[in-house]
């Protein structure tokens, strides 16, 4: 700025001048500031379902994968059984109150088998060989054990009475209804009831 | 139409009470944003963004004293909207500013060059306008909120977020220019 300038400007004339004066009205005026609205209500409109997007994206996916989540668990407890099978006694509560004593449930009492021949035996008759099951149900007579007369031990495992009881063929007038009932004789479940390997049982 | 009964249409957005209402507050407000800015069609800009504003403040009811009791926009509304207006334009108001002020020194602006007697206590209205329109953006400002509507240095500085100091040396730079301004207003008049 030059050090001779002189500012001859009267403030308060103009700030008069000013303050007066007044643009009039036309229409155009209001239809620029309608076109201005317009803008705004484009983009308020715009943003408004900008909101609404960012609600659904952030409501409706947890509430989606809660659902998968429910339905999952659902599935698993129809699927897996959880019971507590640990004896309550452990926990030192006593239940039996009923002092009446019930029957034990009989035991089936299985023949013990043993395994006498050797496996590699074994295995390569395994096909042929009959089971003690097996003899039991179907009712096998064996003829070549004369020394053996009853196969069945006494407890009745198998049913037949064919086995359990046999007619003494000593008895010159036989009688009847006599009948001889003689002690059981334990006999190793897997003896070998062929000797022979080739031979096959006889099934009735 | 009663105060009280306006506001309410206003909030209702009634078409016909707005219009009325841009009407009646037109002219002041343009002759404000006229002085605010550096031409017609910013000035038409700053009018609608600040009547929009002041319309969407009446319908949220933030504040009861934006219109006065003959029906009439606050000016001191309109000034603190206009100051906004014009300083939201950042490219103008930062950018603008600075390079004129770095070109200034290549030319010579004394004013005893001229010739011609000037009569600043009759100057015209339209040449008055154009001269603080060509002002950069932070000098009009100022000197519209010092000089015309009457703000003191610190509510000027306060209202524009700036230091005291700079203000005052904003507002002798503005004063400069806008003698220069009338000046080279007339010599362009008269040479046409």
């Amino acid at each position: 700025m030059s050090s001779h300038f002189n500012y001859e400007i009267d403030e308060d004339r103009i700030r008069i001048q000013l303050k007066e004066h007044q643009v009039f009205f036309n229409e155009e005026a209001w239809n620029n500031y309608e076109k201005y609205v317009e803008k705004f209500r484009v983009r308020e409109l715009e943003t408004s379902k900008k909101i609404k997007f960012g609600i659904s994206r952030n409501v409706i996916l947890p509430i989606i994968f809660f659902g998968i989540i429910v339905f999952f668990t659902f599935i698993l407890y129809k699927f897996l059984s959880i019971k507590n099978n640990i004896p309550l006694k452990n926990y030192g509560v006593s239940i039996s109150q009923d002092n009446t004593l019930q029957p034990m449930p009989q035991k089936k009492v299985l023949v013990p088998i043993k395994k006498n021949i050797d496996e590699t035996k074994d295995s390569l008759s395994l096909v042929n060989k009959p089971s003690a099951d097996s003899i039991s149900n179907k009712n096998v007579s064996i003829k070549k054990l004369d020394d053996i007369d009853l196969l069945l031990d006494e407890k009745n495992e198998f049913p037949g009475k064919k086995n359990n009881v046999k007619k003494t063929s000593r008895s010159k007038t036989p009688k009847k209804n006599r009948v001889e009932i003689l002690n059981p004789v334990n006999i190793p479940s897997l003896l070998p009831l062929q000797t022979n390997e080739n031979t096959e049982p006889e099934l009735k | 139409m009663p105060r009280d009964e306006f506001i309410k249409l206003i909030i209702k957005n009634d078409k016909l009470a707005v219009k009325g209402f841009f009407e009646a507050n037109y002219p002041r407000m343009k002759s404000i944003a006229m002085r605010y800015c550096k031409n017609e069609s910013q000035a038409n800009e700053a009018l609608n963004f600040s009547f929009y504003t002041i319309i969407k403040k009446i319908q949220q009811q933030k504040s009861d004293k934006l219109i006065n009791t003959d029906n009439r926009i606050n000016e001191t509304e309109i000034i603190l909207l206009c100051s906004r207006f014009i300083k939201s334009i950042v490219s103008e108001y930062y950018v603008a500013s600075t390079v004129k002020v770095t070109n200034q020194s290549t030319k010579n602006y004394d004013l005893f060059e001229s010739t011609d007697f000037i009569n600043y206590n009759s100057i015209d209205e339209d040449v008055l306008i154009k001269s603080i329109q060509q002002l950069v953006p932070s000098q009009r400002l100022i000197l519209n909120l010092h000089i015309i509507d009457n703000y003191s240095v610190d509510e000027t500085a306060e209202i524009l977020d700036l230091s005291v100091q700079a203000v005052k040396s904003a507002l002798e730079k503005a004063r400069y220019y806008l003698q220069k301004n009338i000046e080279k207003c007339y010599k362009t008049m008269k040479n046409e």
